[in-house]
């Protein structure tokens, strides 16, 4: 009796499931990216945070505490303001991170696919770059490597001066400099903390970098960080050395000669 | 006269002896050495979840890859590697299609990750390189902030003379450059990439041309493109240099990798790439030169299962 009573339940439980919708499918879905607006705010004295890609004075804005719990993979920041400047740290990769016009701020990401600095703006940013763009006078300090940096005049203006100062403490792939119309200047394979614009002019050595787009042929500098003081070209590239080092076969090779020499000094005595 | 040479033949025999006692010595901590590695290493293969792709089947759930079936019969025979999938069908005409693997699959054709808990573990676990057939089998580690932390430290951190399979700073998983760089040990004990040069023999790549990277997002498969000896190149030498390649952006930056890797090989292997290929380049050091090494560059191929998120 009690069997039937356990069968009959289950299959009501079945038949319910079945029956209710939506129950019966399961569904997964990933979460969205989402774009965080940070933004100084002078009356309260503190930088807050909206979601979106715009600032709405009538929506409620939010401590940067949630900000911090809720950012992942994949999500945007657009800052704006510049006093004090704000501080973002966190260990994810951003698809997206915009320095408004007069923006001040330091960014630290795992990595970033898309950095647009625009005119007035003072930035540094930590984490690889895969596209940056620097905008008029604004001043930037990549601290990685970036893939593709333009140095872009500002629309807004009615010259084609390039006014934008850049320094970056890895490597770069490739390097444009351009205005609506012409391209000023385009290079590849920066070695590390080589690359410096200033005012819009690439001060880099020439030997730095190379004026062609060949991957092999025209590497001549360095891509490691760590070696981007050593200039002269006598040394090698810089490679994990991959050799087994034994001092087994060197102090074999010793011994044999101190016995080669025994025997020799023995037979002529 | 006979005074010094007797003190010469006392003094060499003293010296002689004294360095073969040394070698010996290093000889036997080295054996040990090399046995408490291996032993490390047994223990974190151990951790590998093989029962992942098991889980998959029972789900239900589709990987989609024509490969699929033939995964489950060759694993068997491949040490238990969950993904040693080969199928022995030459996949060189795919090329394109594949190259972009890792975007666009949908979230309801994910499995778990067999080496879940190794990344989970350790951070600076990259990925895990799988040649079916041979050695190697050994996670590869990247730091970025330091290239050669893991020189001689195994994945643990622990100080070995083997070192661990890194991953060039270069080179990036996420998002995916258009070249991996390996570097591994050449070691005469045939640990890390102490066989890599077996693939001087055309038979012996002919019969291991398929090396597999498990990621944290997918597993990606690879076949050998070309084989050849190169070196270390100074930076004044305006040269090819392979250890250089890290993204094609542009046609010619393909072609001029692509082109000299051919000119290179030691032989034909019949696997053709174009602009948009991954590739994968296992690099350790011989001898043949100064600054000598030794290359293996393996195209992707057709892309294995992509993983549930790794959970840390």
């Amino acid at each position: 009796m009690k069997k039937i009573k356990k069968i009959l339940t289950l299959l009501i439980a079945a038949a319910l499931l079945v029956l209710m919708p939506g129950a019966n499918t399961l569904t997964a879905s990933a979460e969205e990216p989402v774009t965080y607006y940070v933004k100084y705010l002078s009356d309260d004295n503190q930088w807050r945070f909206q979601t979106g890609s715009t600032w709405s004075d009538t929506v409620q804005h939010r401590e940067l505490y949630y900000l911090y719990q809720d950012i992942k993979d994949g999500d945007s920041v657009i800052i704006e303001g510049a006093n004090p400047g704000f501080i973002l740290e966190v260990s994810v990769r951003l698809s997206n991170v915009t320095f408004l016009h007069g923006s001040a701020a330091v960014v630290t990401a795992k990595s970033i696919d898309e950095c647009y600095v625009l005119r007035d703006s003072v930035a540094a940013v930590n984490g690889d770059v895969t596209n940056a763009y620097v905008y008029d006078n604004a001043r930037c300090t990549f601290n990685n490597n970036v893939g593709t940096l333009q140095v872009l005049n500002d629309p807004a203006r009615n010259d084609t001066l390039l006014r934008g100062t850049v320094s970056v403490g890895g490597t770069v792939n490739h390097l444009i400099g351009k205005d609506n119309d012409k391209t000023h200047y385009e290079f590849y394979n920066f070695a590390a903390g080589t690359l410096s614009i200033t005012d819009g002019d690439v001060k880099t050595d020439a030997a730095y970098y190379s004026t062609s787009a060949s991957a092999g042929t025209t590497q001549t500098t360095n891509t490691s960080q760590s070696s981007a003081s050593q200039t002269s070209s006598d040394e090698y590239d810089d490679v994990p050395k991959t050799g087994e080092s034994s001092p087994v076969f060197w102090l074999l090779g010793v011994s044999a000669v101190c016995f080669a020499g025994r025997y020799v000094l023995k037979k002529t005595a | 006269m006979d005074k010094y040479k007797k003190t010469g033949i006392i003094i060499l025999t003293i010296l002689g002896v004294i360095c073969l006692v040394a070698a010996g010595c290093f000889l036997i901590s080295r054996i040990i050495q090399d046995g408490q590695s291996e032993k490390n290493m047994e223990a974190l293969r151990a951790s590998v979840n093989t029962d992942a792709n098991a889980e998959t089947e029972t789900m239900g759930t589709e990987t989609s890859h024509e490969s699929h079936s033939n995964e489950q019969t060759e694993s068997e025979n491949t040490g238990g590697h969950p993904a040693e999938n080969m199928d022995g069908t030459n996949t060189s005409d795919d090329s394109g299609a594949n190259a972009e693997t890792a975007a666009g699959e949908s979230a309801s054709s994910a499995v778990p990750n067999p080496y879940g808990d190794i990344f989970a573990s350790n951070e600076d676990i990259a990925a895990w390189l799988v040649i079916p057939d041979t050695t190697i089998d050994y996670p590869v580690m990247w730091t970025p902030e330091d290239e050669n932390y893991y020189l001689y430290r195994d994945a643990e951190g622990n100080d070995d003379k083997n070192g661990s399979l890194i991953l060039d700073t270069d080179s990036c998983l996420n998002p995916l450059t258009t070249n991996l760089i390996i570097h591994g040990h050449n070691m005469r004990s045939g640990a890390m990439f102490g066989n890599l040069t077996d693939y001087e023999s055309q038979d012996y790549c002919e019969n291991h041309r398929q090396i597999i990277l498990y990621t944290e997002e997918c597993r990606r498969n690879y076949e050998v493109i070309a084989v050849f000896r190169s070196q270390v190149y100074k930076k004044k030498d305006t040269v090819f240099k392979y250890y250089k390649f890290f993204q094609a952006n542009t046609q010619e930056e393909f072609d001029d990798f692509y082109q000299n890797i051919k000119e290179l090989s030691l032989y034909d292997t019949g696997v053709t790439a174009e602009f948009g290929d991954h590739f994968i380049t296992l690099s350790t050091c011989v001898y043949h030169v100064e600054q000598g090494r030794f290359v293996v560059v393996a195209k992707e191929v057709e892309s294995g299962e992509f993983y549930w998120p790794v959970e840390k």
